[in-house]
């Protein structure tokens, strides 16, 4: 029988399982029964610890991993709810924050949270971009999410301030200027359909040559003006053509030139720039032909819901409809399931 | 079929208007029945960087019947066989899959992206690594992104 001293209120019921209580250190008990004599081993947690668990998906196959035995496991198990569960209140700390932060300039701070747990930091560069930064708090040391090709490092945990953190945030960012002007000068003037979303963090951009080729180029972020690594998409035969020029002309590639020109001449191509309006939201188009003609019929059903509406060719929804086990018919009219909302619709059938 | 011509002309022509982010589509100007197309990787996936081809087949009955799907280049994925054969949902008609004419080869394709991103060990075509996926993901990780290396990124 395993017996695990520092937590009495767990019984031991075999050699490998336990259940009952685990006591943290500010006398906080929490229901748990572990069944470690299978492969992954068998965990079931009271309502106040499996919703812990789901902010941290990851995290149990971890403690398993790291855990051989059962013992070891309630150990690591106990470290990491003390860690989450059992905070300090150091009110020392907090005051010094505050204090820091009062003290950052204003235009330098986008926003705080109401816990204190997270802040925001801005800076607008020379090109006249906005970069957010955002400092999480609550793990020890603080980590930071920020969009920039790379890592923020900030060394020296013993003299962390948010002064020194913004003053490396700034220092990163102006290594990049280059890089961005150059990247925003794709995006003005070209068709850009990757990085989606946009992130400042992507070096590459893929761009639309023609109707089916794109581009993807990826820029070395210290040389932003060099050649790129260039990818073509698009099948083999349309790419080919520009793949040999490329190869032809790579060095007529010229550093003192921007991409976008050295694209253009490079592929003799006048690069496409994003095709605007045109978007027209309303269709009267049938649901399942994408057409409105077909061969004389227009759509003339349409789903009875409100917010569907989707219109559909009599023949092409009976069609589908013939394809589907549970759809019943009676007489001529076909019932069936809208293919678009799911909700019920019937057609008369034609023959 | 009177549908299948013209709903191609359509997507086609919505495809090349509005290229899709991580996909490429592209059609053998003499057969209109087989697409070749490229997956791009996922961010922050095991797939990061590599560069999947994919043929897709449209059935004589498209849009009631779907399109399939096959991935040329190799990959190490849970759904995903050793013959490139696709293990999803939407690419069966009712009742085994969900297939419906509402979808498209955009949105088809699209799904089969997000399934690089999001894997589904419980319905895996490939019992051995759904086990690791689930079990022992670092290993899963280190497998897939050498396949990625190996087999998806030689064009580049």
């Amino acid at each position: 029988m395993v017996r695990i001293s520092s937590q009495p209120q767990l019984v031991p019921l075999t050699n490998t399982s336990l259940t009952g209580f685990l006591k943290l250190s500010d006398d906080s008990e929490y229901f748990l029964s572990v069944d470690y004599s299978c492969y992954p081993p068998n965990v079931t947690f009271g309502d106040e610890l499996r919703s812990e668990f789901i902010k941290y998906p990851t995290k149990l196959t971890k403690l398993v991993d790291q855990s051989k035995t059962l013992e070891s496991f309630v150990e690591n198990l106990v470290s990491f709810l003390e860690d989450i569960l059992v905070q300090p209140t150091d009110s020392k700390h907090l005051l010094a924050l505050i204090n820091q932060v009062a003290n950052l300039p204003s235009e330098s701070v986008k926003s705080i949270d109401q816990d204190f747990k997270q802040i925001v930091l801005k800076h607008t560069d020379e090109g006249d971009r906005e970069h957010h930064l955002a400092i999480q708090l609550d793990s020890q040391p603080p980590t930071y999410v920020c969009d920039l090709p790379q890592q923020l490092q900030i060394d020296n945990e013993n003299t962390w301030s948010c002064q020194a953190v913004l003053k490396s945030f700034r220092e990163v960012i102006s290594q990049y200027q280059a890089l961005w002007d150059v990247l925003d000068d794709i995006d003005s003037n070209c068709w850009v359909i990757e990085p989606e979303p946009f992130s400042r963090g992507a070096v590459h951009r893929r761009i639309v040559l023609k109707e089916d080729v794109s581009l993807i180029v990826t820029l070395d972020p210290s040389q932003p003006t060099s050649l790129p690594r260039c990818r073509f998409l698009g099948s083999a035969k349309s790419i080919q053509p520009f793949q040999n020029l490329l190869d032809e002309r790579v060095d007529d590639w010229d550093p003192a030139l921007g991409v976008v020109e050295n694209l253009g001449s490079i592929l003799d191509l006048e690069l496409l720039s994003k095709p605007t309006g045109g978007e027209n939201a309303i269709s009267i188009d049938c649901g399942v032909c994408y057409c409105y003609d077909m061969m004389g019929q227009i759509p003339e059903i349409s789903c009875n819901n409100e917010t569907c509406k989707q219109l559909f060719h009599v023949e092409c929804l009976v069609e589908w409809f013939r394809g589907l086990p549970n759809v019943r018919q009676s007489f001529g009219t076909v019932f069936g399931e809208c293919p678009y909302c799911s909700k019920a619709m019937h057609v008369q059938a034609v023959l | 079929m009177a549908q299948r011509a013209g709903r191609l002309k359509k997507e086609l022509a919505q495809l090349h208007k509005d290229p899709v982010p991580g996909i490429s589509v592209s059609v053998p100007e003499n057969n209109t029945s087989s697409f070749s197309c490229q997956i791009i990787g996922p961010p922050d996936t095991a797939y990061q960087d590599g560069v999947f081809e994919i043929s897709l087949t449209l059935p004589e009955r498209y849009p009631f019947e779907p399109p399939s799907v096959k991935f040329l280049t190799k990959i190490y994925h849970p759904n995903i066989d050793e013959n490139g054969r696709v293990c999803l949902d939407l690419l069966h008609c009712p009742p085994r899959g969900s297939w419906k004419p509402v979808l498209n080869i955009r949105t088809l394709l699209t799904s089969v992206r997000l399934l690089l991103s999001e894997p589904n060990p419980d319905d895996g075509l490939l019992a051995d690594v759904s086990n690791q996926y689930k079990f022992n993901r670092a290993q899963f990780e280190e497998q897939a992104k050498q396949w990625t290396v190996e087999y998806a990124m030689s064009g580049a």
